[in-house]
């Protein structure tokens, strides 16, 4: 396989890119012109990404690339080259799920599911950059997720007590 | 499912480099920045470039930089969440701060650049639509061009918003581009076969829902310059039906310089998303000298609200929009002369809403 | 509610532009029929024992995010005295499990948790037997509670759940059991009286307050006060959540979810397209829109419901769009008679008041119908049986070829259950 820009897609519609995926180096070939949630859910079989309406209207797809949350569905898997990216899976601490999933469980902020690895992306991501949101914060920075289900306030009180949790905890980013 | 179409892929490294593979490929190349806009058209086979050339790894497009003498220079691959936190810019121009927190949604702005929105494609809803939904009704004539890419050429579709009309009506979507507007701001182009030239953002459009663009296509928009605000006051109001997700129908960037008593001594006010331009409103001369008074004020909106007969092709009905118009021209008058929050109205408050925590 | 919400003190009696309103609503749990109607029950539930102790419950019913799971855990844990981290379940694959009708028309709750409910006690019947024996302890006296079968008057004295499943199976060999539940016959008997009934219905009230601005109409709502009378709550977490989610979907609706169609020209092709087919345009509420939702649950245990307890799925969304139109009234004086309640309709109505017309926007009266000969129908109290005076005798094709109608028996008797 030549290609002659060191990355991305050649003239045989395969890309490779080299990308750290939940801590985990990983190097993948895979159809050029697929999306980041592409690769993730079909060539690294990371389906706890979800797909939802693929055009950057319900954040279903959110992941972590460079801290950052972004929707997968709307970035170029050959874009990730070299980025860290962080999908659901890579939130719990081995068993150990991560407060925020903790707090989603018991708070019933997940009904059908479909939107909650989105949402708890996004809330990480909220809450490495404030800790300590105030409710209105919380529900400014989730503006870029639809629930169909909760009516949202159970998810806003869910990373309320993932954030009282992790404070108490001392948990680190 | 929707994937998008293949292509060639090309990181550059430079802008020298990304103007040079502009150069050779020709129109059937596209550039890419956050992508939040091009992936979907993609995905719809609005576009369909047989070559991207990403500006991911470009150097020194981005970060803001404020000059000693008070502009401020943004470069364009800024994602718009940078841009809304960025506590200078929030200062000294609340109107462009407010502009870029009001695109899209969080988890967009995190990946959306400065340089995209400026560029981003007009919308009308017989548009963006997929495929199939055009093709059942048969195509309108903003279809891809040949080569699927930059230009799009008129086919023989027909307009379906206007259907005698011979031109396209698509919305002008970007919220950066009003405000830039009306703070007088200027983008900086480049290319291989012109070099370097800088424009006024008004420049910068055309009024046509396909050749809504005056940037050629093997140019780059580099970054953005604001002139130093100098006391003046900016503030854009967007009409949406969601306080997230949903593009402008309609909006007003004003910029105001008050003289020491009060008096305005220049204004600019633009309209978003009423046509297939920002629209800037001559009208805003009949404030110069006077105090914002709600006389001057009222007589301003009324005036240049005639600017906007929008089209029913996006959200809200047409002669909704119209009359709101009136009412967010006044709105964001009385924004900039400092009247409360709370006098100015529920939609006020909602149009309001600062940047969230994630930018 | 009213009181709750401090209605009497805000109706009619709010700034401009700033306004309440009301409405209650009823909801069933459940269809009395099928959509197919036959003798056969609408749910199904079977219990696996294991010497370990391990109960393992088998139900075609789906858990789409609504709880499901956790109510036919909790009513099966109930009856044994468990907790519901003891109870396995499978569920949703009708290949292995018994039918379960589905998880539409709020009936999951009633139905599957009547059905756990009847197999759990026929097997802590077996089990009963097989511990008073052992332990000689009256089955009158035996408890199951808190993992344990004991005697009542000396709590010592008694097995653990294990131990207790042990004597069940070597006194009656495998251990398991199979509960099912049909609704009660419905009483009427005249042509479309079974449409409609059901073994049990919730009741809703609900309050909004909204803010509708005064030059552009736009309209936004601040607050939800809503009670629901689900019977008893089960879980309180999950019923919350069924509660909130029907307000915020009911609010879509009320708000600006629309299915809209447009007809192209006549001349290009005059046909329908629908105007919002993607989710940017078929708006749904975000995060922003999402107003404060102060939530009531009224506990009066139905004698139909697994535990008294009845529907919470969809009832509460049923008052938000009267709710938002009697508040729109309320705050600025005109009616939208149709969802969704959009600023453009608002300022219609207004722009129609001020020019003497009525302040009313949307259909001007109910489509005329034909309607057949009402059906005559003599109430319990003066001795009717269900059957219309003014009815012709009919026999469809369907019942001369053989098949037969629910008879009218007492369906669905419910062993044990406690409430």
């Amino acid at each position: 396989m030549s290609n002659p820009h060191g990355t991305g897609a050649d003239v045989t519609g395969r890309a490779r890119v080299k990308m750290t995926v939940n801590g985990d180096p990983t190097d993948v070939t895979f159809g050029g012109h697929k999306t980041l949630l592409e690769v993730l859910r079909e060539d690294l079989n990371l389906t706890g990404t979800k797909h939802g309406c693929e055009l950057g209207e319900c954040g279903a797809c959110a992941v972590l690339v460079d801290g950052k949350p972004v929707l997968s569905c709307l970035m170029l898997a050959v874009e990730a080259d070299g980025a860290k990216v962080t999908t659901v899976e890579g939130l719990a601490d081995e068993a150990r799920l991560h407060p925020l999933q903790e707090a989603f469980a018991d708070c019933g902020a997940a009904q059908c599911g479909y939107c909650t690895p989105g949402f708890l992306v996004t809330a990480k991501a909220l809450l490495d950059a404030k800790p300590k949101a105030t409710r209105k914060e919380i529900c400014e920075g989730l503006a870029g997720n639809l629930c169909r289900c909760t009516g949202y306030i159970q998810i806003f009180e869910a990373v309320e007590t993932a954030a009282a949790k992790m404070a108490a905890d001392g948990v680190k980013k | 499912m929707m994937r998008c179409p293949s292509f060639r892929y090309h990181a550059a490294k430079s802008v020298k480099e990304a103007a040079s593979v502009l150069a050779d490929e020709g129109p059937k190349a596209m550039l890419l920045a956050g992508g939040t806009d091009l992936v979907p058209n993609m995905k719809r086979r609005q576009h369909m470039p047989a070559v991207l050339v990403s500006l991911r790894k470009v150097k020194g497009l981005r970060g803001v930089k404020i000059a000693k003498d008070g502009s401020a220079t943004i470069g364009a691959c800024s994602t718009l969440a940078d841009l809304a936190l960025h506590p200078r810019l929030a200062k000294g121009w609340p109107g462009l701060s407010r502009a870029v927190s009001s695109i899209a949604s969080p988890l967009i702005r995190a990946a959306a650049t400065l340089g995209g929105n400026l560029c981003v494609d007009t919308r009308c809803n017989y548009y963006n639509q997929n495929h199939e939904w055009r093709e059942s009704i048969s195509f309108c004539m903003k279809a891809p061009g040949p080569h699927g890419t930059a230009i799009q050429e008129k086919t023989h579709g027909t307009c379906w918003v206007a259907p005698s009309s011979p031109r396209c009506w698509a919305v002008s979507s970007t919220d950066s581009g009003p405000m830039l507007m009306a703070l007088g701001a200027t983008v900086t182009l480049e290319s291989k076969a012109r070099g370097v030239r800088e424009i006024p953002v008004s420049a910068l459009y055309g009024d046509d829902g396909m050749a809504f663009l005056k940037k050629m296509p093997d140019e780059l928009l580099t970054q953005v310059r604001v002139p130093a605000h100098a006391g003046a006051k900016s503030a854009y109001w967007k009409l949406r039906r969601r306080g997230s997700f949903d593009f402008p129908v309609m909006s007003v960037a004003a910029w105001v310089k008050l003289a020491p008593g009060g008096e305005v001594e220049d204004a600019r006010v633009v309209l978003g998303a009423v046509t297939s331009r920002p629209l800037d409103c001559p009208e805003a001369a009949i404030l110069l000298g006077r105090k914002l008074t709600d006389e001057s004020i009222a007589e301003f909106a009324e005036k240049a609200s005639a600017h906007a007969r929008p089209l029913d092709n996006t959200d809200f009905q047409a002669a909704w929009r119209k009359k709101t118009a009136r009412a967010f021209l006044a709105g964001a008058l009385k924004e900039i002369r400092g009247d409360d929050k709370a006098t100015l109205g529920v939609l006020a408050q909602r149009v309001m809403q600062g940047a969230s925590c994630l930018g | 509610m009213v009181k709750r919400s401090g209605f009497r003190e805000k109706w009619g009696k709010m700034p401009p532009g700033r306004g309440v309103g009301l409405a209650c609503s009823t909801y069933l749990t459940g269809a009395g029929h099928p959509i197919y109607w036959n003798d056969l029950p609408h749910t199904g539930v079977q219990l696996q024992f294991d010497r370990s102790g391990a109960v393992v419950a088998f139900c075609g019913a789906t858990d789409c995010g609504q709880g499901s799971d956790d109510v036919l855990a909790a009513m099966i844990a109930e009856v044994f005295g468990l907790t519901t981290n003891d109870i396995r379940l499978v569920t949703g694959d009708t290949g292995i499990t018994p039918v379960d009708l589905g998880s539409y028309s709020s009936r999951v709750t009633l139905m599957m948790g009547n059905a756990a409910i009847q197999a759990a006690e026929r097997a802590k019947a077996l089990i009963a037997e097989a511990v008073s024996k052992k332990l000689e302890i009256p089955l009158d006296r035996l408890v199951f509670a808190g993992g344990r079968v004991f005697d009542a008057s000396d709590p010592a004295k008694g097995l653990t759940w294990q131990d207790a499943v042990i004597q069940g199976e070597a006194m009656h060999g495998t251990l398991g059991s199979t509960g099912s539940y049909k609704p009660p016959a419905v009483p009427a008997k005249y042509k479309g009286g079974g449409v409609g009934p059901s073994p049990a219905y919730s009741f809703t009230a609900a309050v909004v307050e909204v803010e509708v601005d005064k030059d552009t109409c736009f309209l936004d709502v601040k607050k939800v006060w809503i009670a629901h009378d689900i019977g008893r709550v089960l879980n309180p977490v999950l019923a919350r959540g069924q509660v909130e989610g029907s307000v915020y979907m009911g609010l879509g609706e009320a708000l600006m979810e629309e299915s809209a169609f447009r007809r192209l020209p006549a001349n290009l092709s005059g046909a329908l397209v629908h105007k919002q087919p993607s989710m940017l345009e078929y708006k749904s509420p975000t995060t922003l829109e999402m107003p404060e939702v102060d939530t009531i649950f009224i506990e009066d245990p139905d004698p139909n419901g697994p535990y008294g307890a009845k529907e919470v799925g969809q009832g509460p969304l049923l008052p938000m769009p009267p709710c938002v139109a009697n508040a729109v009234y309320d705050a600025i004086g005109v009616r939208v008679d149709e969802s969704p309640i959009t600023p453009e309709k608002i300022a219609k109505a207004v722009w129609d008041k001020e020019h003497g017309r009525e302040g009313r926007f949307g259909p001007k009266d109910f489509p005329v119908i034909e309607w057949p000969e009402a059906s005559k129908v003599k109430t319990p109290a003066e001795g009717g049986d269900g059957t219309a005076s003014n009815e012709k005798p009919r026999k469809s094709k369907l019942m001369a070829s053989g098949f037969r109608l629910a008879p009218d028996s007492p369906g669905a008797k419910v062993e044990g259950v406690r409430s």
